[in-house]
C-alpha cells in the first residue's frame, strides 16, 4: 500500500492540522500534488489528460515531471493515475472516505451528494431535481472539481453503506478546469455501468448538471450598460432602452456584473447581495467577543473559491479566531459595498484573496477585482482606511499560502493604530 | 449625459455635521457615472464611518429615485421615506438637488456631487468628455457635427485660430483643436464649401438664464 497522507480535510483531523501548521512554517512551500517516481509506471496517462499541459515525460530518462508553475491542482491526474503514483494533499481517497464515514455516523444519512464548487451553493432547480429523486437528507461533499474523484472512492463509499450517490458537476463547457467535468462525468458513467453489472440498481449513481448563473431584475435595471461593458463573456446585451438581458448560455457565473451594477439589479445565484451582507453581519457579531479576548485585529477575508482548497471545505464555520473567511465564486464578485459594510461593522481589516495573475478560472476576474480595490482605496483614504484593505494573489498549489498572506496582513495592520471607524453605535 | 464628480467627504461632512438622520438619495437617471443605489449605499456607509471617526453618530439611509429632476417622481418615491429625516444628501446633478428643494421645502437638502458638464463617455479610456454647453442655438449642422462652442476654448465660430499646432489646441496642447477636427470631418464628407462659409456671431439673447419652455 502506498503511504496515504491524511490532510486537514475532516474537521476532527487534528493530526492533519498539526501537519498543515508545520508545513506553513517551513521555508519552502509544500506543493499540493506530487508524482512519486517509485510507483510511476510511466504510462503517460496523466500527461495526456492534464488540461494545463503541466505534466511531461522526459525524453531521455522517461521520467514523468510535473511543472508546478503550470499546474492548477485540479487533481484530474490524481484520479486518472492507474497505479496511484500521484499524491495529492487535498481530497485524497482516505480523507474523503473518513469524511463520509464521520458524517454518516453523525447524521445517519446514507445519501451522498458530490458537488463541484462551480455548481454550489445548489440552485433551486437542482434542489428540486434532488427532491424529485428522493434525495432530501444527504451528506454534502463539496470539491473544487468532480474530475478529481477516482472511482475507487465511489466504490468505497458504497461499501460503507451509502445507498445513493448524486454527482453535480458543472456543465461541460463551463468547467473551471477545462476538462474536469467531462472526464469526471465519463468516469461516473463507466462506474455506473460497472455498478449495474455488479447488481446495483441504475439510480445508485446519478449525474445532474448545473451551474450558477447571474440573473437580472429588469424592473430595477436602468440600462446604463456597465454590466454589458464589463462582462468578460459577452453574455449581456442592452436589448431595449433601460433593459439589459443576460444570455444564460454565455454566462459563466463569475458575478462581475453583480459587483459593478450601480443599482444592484443583478444577483448571482447563491451569492446574492443580501445573503453576503447577512454573512458579514453574522460574522461581525463575533467581533466584540474576539476583542474582549484580546484577539485583535479582527479581519475579514473575501476568498475566491479557486484560490484556496481545503480551508473552504471544512464544512464548519470559516471562523478561525480573529480571521473570518467569506467565500465567493470568483474575486470578480467582490463587491466594494460589502467591503465598506465590513469596515462599518467594525472589522479592522479586509483582505481579498484572488487567484494568481494568470490563473483566474474565470476570465481575468482577479484583475478586475484589483482595479476595483484600488479605486475603492481612494475612497477609503478619505476615512484613513486605505491601508487596511489589501488584495493578495494566492494559489492552492502551495500549501498554506493563504495562511501566510493572512499572517503578513495581520502583521501589517497591527502596526497601524486602530481607528473607531465602525462597530455598534450607541443609540 | 450629465457628468458629475464626487465632493470630498470632508466637505460633505462639513455641511452634514448639525444633523443626525440623513437620507442619501441617488439618481437612476442620466448622472454619470451612475449614482444609483450602489453609490447611495457607498456614501451612506462612508458618511457613517467618518462620523464615527469624528465622534459623531450619523444614521444614514440609502435610497434612489428613477429621475431626481422629476418632481412627481421624487414626491411619490421619497415621501414615504422622509419621516424623521433631518437632512437629505442628494447624489444627483444640480438639477436634482433643486428639484428636491422644491418638493421638500421643509427639509435641508445638500449636494453630494459637483455637476461638471454634459458629456460623452469613453469606456475604454474611462474618460468623460464635454461635448455640449446647451447654448440653445445648435450649429452642428454647419460644423460637421462637432461643436466649436464647446470644444474650442475660445468658442470661435470661424476657426481655427493661428494658435493650433499639429492639430492640437494652443490653450491645452493635450487637446485636439476643434476646428481642425471640423475641417477634417468636412473634408471627409465633401462639405468644404460649408466650412468656408462665414458664420454669423451667436445670438446670446436666446440663451439668457434662466430659461423656460412650455412642455405641453
Amino acid at each position: 500500500m502506498r503511504k496515504q497522507r491524511r490532510f486537514s480535510f475532516a474537521r476532527e483531523n487534528t493530526q492533519g492540522r498539526k501537519m498543515a501548521k508545520q508545513l506553513t512554517e517551513q521555508m519552502e512551500p509544500e506543493i499540493g500534488v506530487k508524482i512519486d517516481d517509485r510507483y510511476c509506471s510511466r504510462c503517460v496517462i496523466c500527461s495526456s489528460i492534464c488540461p494545463f499541459e503541466a505534466i511531461s515525460r522526459d525524453k531521455e530518462t522517461g521520467e514523468i515531471n510535473l511543472d508546478i508553475e503550470k499546474c492548477q491542482v485540479c487533481g484530474i491526474c490524481f484520479s486518472a493515475c492507474p497505479v496511484s503514483a500521484i499524491e495529492t494533499l487535498y481530497y485524497n481517497v482516505n480523507s474523503l472516505i473518513s469524511y463520509v464515514e464521520k458524517s454518516m455516523r453523525k447524521t445517519g444519512f446514507n445519501r451522498l451528494v458530490l458537488t463541484c464548487r462551480g455548481t454550489s451553493p445548489l440552485q433551486r432547480k437542482t434542489m428540486d431535481e434532488l427532491k424529485k429523486s428522493g434525495v432530501v437528507d444527504f451528506i454534502s461533499l463539496r470539491l473544487p472539481c468532480v474530475g478529481r474523484v477516482p472511482p475507487e472512492f465511489l466504490l468505497k463509499a458504497l461499501a460503507l453503506g451509502i445507498e445513493k450517490i448524486v454527482v453535480i458537476p458543472c456543465e461541460e463547457d463551463y468547467c473551471r478546469f477545462e476538462k474536469g467535468s467531462m472526464i469526471g462525468t465519463r468516469r461516473f458513467l463507466l462506474t455506473q455501468a460497472l455498478l449495474s453489472q455488479l447488481g446495483f440498481s441504475s439510480d445508485t449513481l446519478t449525474v445532474i448538471r448545473s451551474l450558477i448563473k447571474a440573473n437580472i431584475n429588469v424592473y430595477r435595471c436602468i440600462g446604463c450598460g456597465d454590466c454589458a461593458y464589463a462582462c468578460p463573456y459577452d453574455a449581456i446585451k442592452i436589448v431595449a432602452p433601460g433593459i439589459a438581458q443576460i444570455n444564460p448560455d454565455k454566462c459563466s457565473g463569475c458575478g462581475l456584473c453583480a459587483a459593478v451594477c450601480p443599482v444592484l439589479a443583478i444577483e448571482l445565484e447563491g451569492f446574492e447581495y443580501e445573503s453576503i451582507s447577512q454573512s458579514i453581519s453574522n460574522y461581525s457579531s463575533l467581533i466584540p467577543e474576539m476583542k474582549s479576548k484580546g484577539k485583535t485585529p479582527v479581519i475579514l477575508v473575501f476568498c475566491c473559491q479557486w484560490s484556496e482548497f481545503p480551508t473552504l471545505d471544512k464544512n464548519q464555520s470559516l471562523v478561525k479566531e480573529n480571521v473570518m473567511l467569506l467565500e465567493l465564486p470568483c474575486s470578480a464578485r467582490v463587491d466594494p459595498l460589502h467591503i465598506l459594510e465590513a469596515f462599518r461593522l467594525g472589522f479592522d481589516g479586509v483582505l481579498v484573496a484572488a487567484c494568481e495573475k494568470s490563473e483566474c478560472k474565470l476570465e481575468e476576474g482577479n484583475e478586475k477585482a484589483e482595479e476595483r480595490i484600488s479605486s475603492l482605496k481612494k475612497l477609503l483614504a478619505q476615512v484613513n482606511l486605505e491601508n487596511k484593505l489589501e488584495i493578495c494573489f494566492t494559489s492552492p498549489k502551495y500549501i498554506g499560502e493563504l495562511d501566510r498572506h493572512i499572517k503578513s496582513f495581520i502583521q501589517k495592520i497591527s502596526s497601524i493604530p486602530e481607528t473607531p471607524h465602525g462597530g455598534e453605535s450607541e443609540k | 449625459m450629465i457628468v458629475t464628480k464626487e465632493k470630498p467627504l470632508e466637505e460633505i461632512l462639513g455641511f452634514l455635521t448639525p444633523y443626525k438622520k440623513i437620507l442619501v438619495v441617488g439618481c437612476d437617471g442620466c448622472t454619470t457615472p451612475p449614482r444609483g443605489l450602489r453609490e447611495a449605499k457607498t456614501y451612506s456607509t462612508l458618511v457613517e464611518m467618518s462620523g464615527k471617526l469624528n465622534n459623531k453618530n450619523f444614521e444614514c439611509k440609502a435610497t434612489t429615485v428613477a429621475k431626481q429632476c422629476d418632481n412627481h417622481d421624487c414626491a411619490t418615491t421619497l415621501t414615504p421615506q422622509i419621516e424623521n429625516v433631518d437632512a437629505i444628501l442628494s447624489l444627483a446633478c444640480g438639477v436634482g438637488v433643486q428639484t428636491l428643494v422644491e418638493v421638500f421645502p421643509e427639509i435641508p437638502i445638500y449636494p453630494g456631487q459637483d455637476t461638471i458638464f454634459l458629456g460623452s463617455q469613453d469606456r475604454d479610456n474611462a474618460n468623460m468628455y464635454e461635448k455640449c454647453i446647451s447654448c440653445g442655438d445648435c450649429i452642428l449642422d454647419e460644423t460637421g457635427g462637432i461643436c466649436p462652442r464647446t470644444r474650442c476654448p475660445k468658442g470661435l465660430l470661424n476657426g481655427p485660430c493661428a494658435g493650433h499646432m499639429d492639430g492640437k489646441c494652443e490653450v491645452d496642447r493635450e487637446k485636439d483643436c476643434a476646428w481642425v477636427l471640423i475641417y477634417r470631418r468636412m473634408k471627409d464628407t465633401g462639405q468644404l464649401d460649408k466650412f468656408r462659409a462665414f458664420r454669423k456671431p451667436r445670438n446670446y439673447q436666446i440663451s439668457t438664464s434662466p430659461q423656460q419652455i412650455v412642455w405641453k
